[in-house]
């Protein structure tokens, strides 16, 4: 019998986190315990910034990340981050399938398997007042954490600003951020009501978290045991799609109830924002080369 | 498992005992426990590994506060207030000791580890308290308890991990964290009062009573202290920066105070940055040797398995709470407070659900309890920074520091019977 | 003692000293930078947004060359921390072939993280691997201050571990160490 660990970065209570478990659990079921897969949730075994290399290092056979975070590697990686190009979950599903195999051959590269990918939520806006008008976001300080979300709010002409994550609260409420760019499931998650009051459902973007493996110990296993984890990730990858949906439901819900006011974008704050959004595309294209292209034509023939 | 266990616990002792240095010693336990214990290819781990744990945004915080402490050492800082302070806590037994307690109090509020606050605090007052004559193990014991509070006082880094680790409220828990951290304060206050009565002959005799007016006057030379204070936390809570960026802050006015002090020279400025590196340095490969004893750990499964089987038996919440406070200061004695609040909280967190214990109250338990890993020996970061500042061992520090083990063990006893103490505020704060 | 390579250690620690330097300063800057956005928001003008990009990633990897590359200078200092309790009561005779084990385990440890830290280069220059911040920052470059500052410190640890093995094997009953932890 084989036993994988498997480091990931988010906690046990992340629908991701589950999602993965479940995975492993039903990996040892399909295998007859034959495989085990060992998770260890919130970057208690390896850091984020260290899964994936340690994944091609064969220091873990496996490992989970937010595909983005590769954006500087490559840019067909945050192809999940351009604001709007997909911008619910149907679209998003299609991008994914268009992007898929460019994403699968970059990786292998690296002699890493991508077993399957789920999405976030879709990314809002939150913020401390009601945002109405491209002009509401004129010299906000908004948190950049991604060139995406450096990008746009530059675009916007808002100002961006670096907030670590454990520090974001504090930020809020001393006034060195006005507003942040995530999912309503991180903002449930970290109780977002306690430093702010409003958030706005733009469905910017819908990143992505993808599940990886070394090729190498992949390819050691039996070819039975290898079909049984593919298969698993198949229906992994199925359950969390639908669990992200739930997910962006259910912490919607959770923000009204904690009195969040929760509003859609106006019409003049959309197009506002998809302008920026197609300047941004233009731009992705331009650091993905032949590669975005492809990527691009295969989504639009969708 | 067992095998396992007691191969570990023999080999950090062979070392540790034979004056191998900390971090190798615990980078050689890592070793042996990847490379004897897993299939981890260990020295591409161990390289990994130590790399990941040392660029660390939040860690930049910790050299520069040990700088700062470096600076206002050389300038006449520490010196000034105490003379200032002084005529003040004549009639208070214990007097200038309190100030230990106050000052790791007030560092707190601007520190979020345990470790910069002992050495920040630890520079200034421990030579200013020996040569007043004060009795030097209480010098240091205060020193060692009080510096824990940096761990439970906002901003707390481990609080935030907690919070992150288990979906908790940060801004919640640091709010928690407020009445703990003044429970403790009074609760070391108390012991040095007590301490000072029961032994009247070794607290240096008091020095003439001066007049009112004579008083106020000089309690001019706190002026600079508190402004640097006020400086560093009104920096974090007026906006302009970050808790990890007022660490900075505090080093640029620590500058610019002894600059107007004349105390900065070119020599001195110098001294100070190499003094710096020379501390930072020590516990930077401390926690980088304790990073990779904790992936080792993470591999082995040891903490894990030990919490699931503590879950097995499924205990009344008193009965599982005094087990984990035992399970917790064990575990605190050989990893640091971080490793094991990550290793441990995916097994912990259904436990005490179940069990029906409030997480945020947990997580202030956790720190308390984590509190009191700083300065158990043979693995204490407190320990290792005073070992540094006065080239005592650590196991005499560890003595030094045993009462205010014991008085953090009361804390925790006070919250569980009384765990408003932890939750009125936050409670205050949702019902706002 | 006497140490052939004191200078190369010393500037190690100035290499470490000038990290923390530019560390405070990158800050200081960024934290001026909101001062003045306040200033001008209280003014009605707009933000001046002076930003620091990739701050926390650069001060990250500043923060590398600050710990690694005074390990050398802190070793000759005695800075690191170890547990004498036991050991200095020995006799001057056995205490050098002690100091020798603890020598010996300590500089094979940093010579083997010196090795797979020069792995974790070559790898990362092999692969073309970036930091995962706003900026594009190569991997190599923090990595091979890292790899400078164990490479310095085995250096140092070899050094001392001749000496002592010199007198363990010439006269070990002149042996004399000061465990005070100060120079
Ligand atoms: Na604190
Ligand atoms: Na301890």
């Amino acid at each position: 019998a084989t036993s994988w660990d498997m480091p990931t970065p988010y906690g046990d209570r992340t629908f991701h986190t589950v999602n993965i478990r479940a995975f492993a659990d039903d990996v040892s079921e399909r295998t007859g315990g034959d495989l085990t897969i060992n998770v260890h949730s919130n970057g208690s075994l390896i850091g984020h910034a260290e899964i994936k290399n340690s994944v091609r290092r064969g220091i873990v056979p496996s490992g989970e990340l937010i595909m983005s975070r590769l954006a500087n590697e490559n840019a067909i990686f945050d192809v999940d981050s351009v604001p709007f190009l997909a911008s619910n979950y149907d679209e998003a599903w299609a991008l994914w399938q268009a992007s898929k195999e460019v994403i699968t051959e970059e990786l292998a590269k690296q002699r890493i398997r991508l077993l399957f990918a789920v999405p976030w939520p879709p990314q809002g806006l939150y913020s401390q007042k009601e945002l109405n008008d491209v002009s509401d976001l004129r010299n906000l300080k908004i948190r950049a954490y991604n060139l995406a979300s450096e990008r746009l709010s530059q675009l916007v002409h808002a100002v961006p600003t670096q907030i670590e994550v454990p520090d974001i609260p504090t930020a809020f409420s001393t006034g060195r951020v006005d507003a942040m760019m995530t999912s309503p499931a991180t903002g449930a998650d970290t109780k977002a009501w306690d430093y702010l009051s409003h958030f706005n459902h733009t469905q910017l973007w819908i990143p992505k978290n993808m599940v990886i493996v070394n090729e190498q110990a992949f390819s050691r296993l039996s070819p039975e045991v290898q079909q049984a984890v593919l298969d698993a990730a198949e229906a992994a990858e199925k359950r969390g799609w639908e669990m992200s949906q739930a997910e962006t439901q259910s912490a919607i819900q959770v923000l009204k109830d904690n009195g969040i006011q929760v509003s859609e974008p106006s019409e003049a704050l959309s197009s506002a924002l998809k302008e920026s959004g197609d300047i941004m595309t233009q731009e992705w294209l331009e650091r993905a080369g032949a590669q975005g292209q492809a990527i691009l034509q295969r989504y639009a023939a969708q | 498992m067992l095998l396992m266990m007691i191969v570990l616990t023999l080999a950090l002792f062979i070392f540790l005992g034979s004056g191998v240095w900390v971090a190798f010693s615990l980078l050689a336990l890592g070793w042996i426990g990847i490379s004897q214990f897993t299939s981890i290819p260990v020295g591409d781990m161990m390289a990994s590994d130590i790399w990941s744990a040392s660029y660390s945004w939040e860690l930049t915080a910790l050299p520069m506060f040990i700088w700062m402490g470096e600076i206002l050492f050389r300038s006449r800082l520490a010196e000034d207030m105490f003379t200032g302070l002084a005529p003040w806590m004549q009639r208070i037994p214990g007097r200038l000791l309190h100030t230990n307690v106050v000052g790791c109090g007030l560092f707190a509020a601007v520190s979020g580890s345990s470790a910069a606050t002992c050495a920040t605090m630890g520079k200034m007052t421990l030579p200013e308290l020996t040569r007043r004559g004060y009795d030097e193990r209480l010098i240091i014991g205060t020193l060692a308890g009080s510096a824990t509070l940096g761990l439970l006082i906002p901003p707390s880094i481990i609080l935030i991990v907690f919070a992150v680790a288990t979906d908790q409220s940060i801004a919640r828990l640091f709010m928690a964290g407020v009445f703990p951290g003044l429970m403790l304060i009074s609760l070391f206050a108390a012991y040095l009062v007590y301490w000072s009565w029961r032994y009247p002959d070794r607290v240096p005799a008091a020095d003439a009573e001066i007049p009112f007016k004579e008083k106020l006057y000089r309690s001019r030379r706190l002026i600079p202290m508190m402004a640097l204070i006020i400086g560093v936390i009104g920096s974090i809570y007026g906006g302009l920066a970050s808790p990890t960026e007022a660490a900075a802050v505090g080093v640029v006015l620590s500058l610019i105070l002894a600059y107007t002090n004349g105390a900065l020279t070119w020599q001195s400025f110098s001294d100070a940055t190499l003094g710096a590196v020379k501390t930072s340095c020590m516990i930077a490969f401390i926690l980088a040797g304790a990073s990779f004893l904790t992936a080792a750990m993470g591999f082995t499964q040891i903490p894990s398995q030990l919490a699931a089987w503590i879950a097995t038996y499924d205990l009344s919440p008193f009965m599982l709470l005094a087990v984990l406070t035992l399970f917790f200061i064990i575990m605190g004695c050989f990893l640091d407070g971080i490793s094991v609040v990550v290793l441990t909280t995916s097994i912990m967190l259904p436990m005490v659900e179940a069990a029906g214990i409030d997480l945020i109250w947990f997580g202030i338990y956790l720190v308390i309890v984590v509190e009191m890993s700083q300065i158990t020996p043979p693995v204490g970061f407190n320990l290792f920074v005073l070992q540094g500042l006065t080239g005592k061992n650590i196991l005499q520090i560890a003595y030094a520091a045993l009462p205010f083990f014991f008085l953090m063990l009361l804390g925790v006893i006070l919250i569980t019977l009384f765990p408003q103490i932890v939750t009125f505020l936050p409670e205050a704060m949702s019902n706002r | 003692m006497h140490y052939r390579l004191r200078p190369l250690y010393t500037f190690g620690a100035f290499g470490a000293a000038a990290c923390l330097v530019l560390i405070c300063s990158l800050i200081t800057l960024q934290v001026l930078g909101r001062l003045l956005d306040k200033i001008s928001a209280w003014l009605g003008f707009d933000n001046v947004g002076l930003v620091i990009p990739g701050l926390s990633e650069i001060s990250g990897f500043l923060l590398v060359g600050a710990s690694f590359l005074g390990l050398a200078y802190t070793f000759i200092h005695n800075g690191h921390i170890r547990v004498t309790l036991l050991i200095s009561h020995l006799s001057p005779k056995v205490r050098v072939f002690v100091e020798l084990w603890c020598l010996s385990l300590a500089l094979a440890l940093c010579a083997y993280l010196s090795v797979y830290t020069f792995r974790l280069v070559e790898d990362s220059w092999s692969f073309n691997e970036m930091s995962y911040g706003l900026l594009r920052i190569p991997l190599w470059i923090p990595q091979t201050v890292m790899l400078t500052g164990v490479a310095l410190f085995s250096l140092a640890l070899f050094e001392t571990w001749l000496n002592r093995l010199i007198q363990a094997l010439t006269h070990p009953s002149a042996f004399q160490i000061d465990d005070s932890g100060h120079e």
